[in-house]
């Protein structure tokens, strides 16, 4: 059954390590939804949260090809009942005459903030899970999107369990 | 002590054994070439970059070390790709050099520049962009760590030319690997070992598909023995032909050009054994049966085959499982595969009778009809080194150069005339180091394989495939090689019996029909 499923993936922070990650799902044919990068308590050491769809199977396999890279330190596939998640979303929509109300509920609704407002359009920032995000998209479809950015998912496991220290890489 | 970069990688291959470099110098390579001279290290120039690659390859299919080759920036480093994408397919372990513009100018389109660790990034194991001289030493262990470890692999390091010129200093003891990612598949888990003779044992009818692999582990004897203990049969894939050691029990190879007794030993098995082969669509044509797969890349795996996993060296787990197998009683009849040679020239006759003359001479293979044509006429027993994965054309001679440079044997070339004639110019490398190659060319002055295509599939509209060639009998001549050719059954023993017994480069051209058939009535695999 195709079902979203996130990888955490730590990576040494090399040259090239990014197109070798990203080379994997264009050649492989994989099917990735979001990707984030950013480094980690550790030096040398980033971290890539990916967001793919697919079976199981995909998945098993996807997670093997990862490990195969030299410059992968762990992968892990982040249990959907112990993780936590957010994405940042920023969406630009037209906000016109008495339009301009209804958006500034919805962005109120969703506890998003407005982080530019011009005289024919806002731009509001959602932090949150995907399902949040996707959600407030489609609500605020109808007044118009100019303009999305998405940071993909940062996924992280909820209490003591930590992968830096179960992959034991890097100084802190 | 203060040395230069070019001469810490020299210093550095000499650490780790290395005799023979393949290459084509350039200028941004130079200070290597400087340094290799000075070394020792002997080096044999190819014709062209590919070739290198090539005769790299056949180097270390023929022994067990990992074979290095050299190339400039740019064009060199370009041409080489052919021969790094066969590597990665192959499981080949090989190390190679580029020389790269200086640091300075990277990213300017400078004159012979090329992105060479992008381009080869999805068919390498690893490689390594060097800006720092700093990095040399343990780079190029590393490399060399990389490559021959694990499921093998070709390693690519690229150093900008003033990286080989600038010095180090010796005395700052080379930093320790830095390879966090890198794990080496140890020992099989006794878990795994145990479910995978759990399935053996309650099997009837299991069939081991032996791979290329079996040669990578060096585990042909391990492999009889456990075939031989529990009677249980093989077949093998293209890359296992010759791993096999166990007669009585080698089925043949399985597969879109095996016997249809080998492939219907695997629809009949009931568990597949499969023994460091990827179960490529080429070797199981859309079979899904319960499988064991022992391999050292987990990630081959579940990947064309749903199986249970043994992760580790081949050996080892062959070598474990005989403690926890039970010997199967089944009686397995081979049936040898009926050919029935026609009049005229038969190819597969001309191999069966190949075969019959030959000792201990290395074969090499190009991909096309002449392969397919050798795979049927020449033993089981006998290894052909080829272009497996990527199936290159223009492989077999430099690569029965490089195999010939290690072992010191005789080379068998096969080749047809398209592969014959992209390679050619290799000839010239063999002659100058004095090998004696037997350079079989199957000339039906065209390109048979796609040929055939083109006439079972697009209504005999042949497109491209007519091939004029030279003159073969000059070119032996040019080449101060021998030359024989032959265009019937009956010239067959006595031309491979002159042709065996000649030193040095031997040409043989063997005429046969453009509408010959590869596949006698099989279809056709893509």
């Amino acid at each position: 059954m195709e079902d979203r499923h996130v990888l955490a993936v730590l990576v040494a922070n090399r040259t090239g390590v990014l197109n070798r990650v990203t080379g994997l799902y264009s050649r492989r044919g994989f099917n990735i939804e979001a990707l984030s990068v950013g480094t980690t308590g550790r030096e040398g050491v980033s971290r890539i949260t990916i967001t793919l769809k697919g079976d199981k199977k995909e998945v098993d396999q996807i997670t093997k090809q990862l490990e195969k890279l030299v410059d992968v330190i762990a992968v892990k596939e982040l249990p959907k009942e112990a993780t936590v998640g957010r994405e940042v979303c920023f969406v630009k929509a037209a906000a016109k005459g008495e339009a301009r109300e209804r958006l500034i509920q919805l962005i109120d609704i969703f506890r998003a903030s407005i982080i530019d407002a011009a005289s024919d359009a806002i731009t509001a920032c959602i932090i949150g899970d995907t399902d949040k995000t996707e959600a407030f998209l489609k609500l605020a479809e109808p007044f118009g999107i100019l303009e999305v950015v998405r940071s993909g998912l940062m996924a992280i496991e909820r209490g003591s369990v930590s992968m830096e220290e179960e992959a034991d890489c890097g100084n802190k | 002590m203060r040395i230069s970069g070019a001469k810490a990688v020299i210093n550095t291959l000499k650490e780790q054994g290395v005799e023979v470099v393949f290459g084509y110098p350039g200028a941004n390579i130079a200070p290597l070439y400087d340094e290799l001279k000075k070394s020792g290290i002997r080096h044999v120039l190819t014709r062209s970059e590919q070739a290198a690659g090539h005769a790299a390859c056949g180097y270390a299919a023929s022994g067990k070390k990992t074979c290095v080759c050299f190339a400039t920036s740019g064009p060199g480093a370009v041409n080489l790709i052919t021969a790094v994408a066969n590597a990665s397919a192959d499981s080949v372990p090989m190390v190679i050099f580029t020389g790269q513009v200086e640091t300075g100018r990277i990213g300017t389109d400078a004159f012979q520049e090329a992105d060479i660790t992008g381009a080869t990034m999805p068919f390498s194991k690893y490689n390594f962009l060097i800006k720092n001289p700093s990095d040399i030493i343990r780079n190029v262990r590393e490399a060399f760590y990389i490559a021959s470890t694990g499921r093998k692999g070709p390693v690519l390091i690229d150093i900008p030319f003033n990286i080989q010129t600038e010095e180090i200093d010796t005395d700052d003891e080379a930093a320790e690997f830095d390879l966090p990612g890198y794990k080496v598949p140890g020992n099989p888990k006794l878990k795994e070992l145990n479910e995978a003779a759990n399935l053996i044992n309650q099997a009837s009818k299991p069939l081991i598909v032996a791979g290329g692999g079996v040669f990578a582990s060096g585990a042909e004897e391990a492999l009889k023995l456990f075939m031989e203990s529990f009677n249980i049969p093989a077949v093998y894939s293209m890359m296992g032909r010759g791993a096999v050691a166990s007669e009585k029990l080698n089925l043949g190879m399985a597969g879109v050009y095996g016997s249809d007794f080998a492939n219907k030993a695997v629809i009949d098995s009931d568990l597949l054994i499969l023994a460091g082969s990827r179960a490529t669509e080429r070797t199981l044509m859309g079979i899904n049966k319960k499988s064991v797969h022992i391999d050292i890349d987990p990630a081959e795996q579940g990947k064309n085959i749903d199986s249970l996993g043994v992760t580790g060296d081949l050996k080892a787990a062959l070598n474990a499982l005989m403690l926890l197998v039970k010997r199967k009683e089944q009686s397995i009849k081979k049936e040898p595969e009926n050919l029935g040679f026609h009049e005229g020239l038969d190819p597969i006759y001309f191999f069966s009778i190949l075969s019959d003359n030959l000792k201990d001479e290395i074969i090499t293979a190009d991909v096309g009809q002449n392969l397919i044509w050798a795979l049927k006429g020449i033993k089981d027993s006998k290894r052909i080194i080829m272009s497996g994965g990527l199936g290159a054309m223009g492989f077999a001679l430099p690569a029965a150069i490089g195999a010939a440079t290690e072992s010191k044997k005789d080379g068998v070339v096969i080749c047809g005339d398209g592969g014959f004639q992209m390679s050619l110019s290799e000839l010239a490398t063999a002659a100058s180091l004095k090998l004696n190659l037997k350079v079989i060319i199957m000339d039906n002055s065209s390109l048979g394989m796609i040929r055939e295509l083109q006439k079972d599939e697009y209504n005999e509209n042949y497109s491209a495939v007519d091939l004029t060639g030279p003159k073969l009998k000059y070119i032996a001549k040019a080449y101060g090689a021998s030359y024989g050719e032959i265009s019937k059954n009956e010239e067959a023993e006595n031309e491979l019996g002159k042709m065996m017994n000649t030193e040095g480069i031997y040409i043989l051209r063997v005429i046969t029909d453009p509408d010959e058939s590869a596949f006698r009535g099989q279809h056709h695999g893509r």
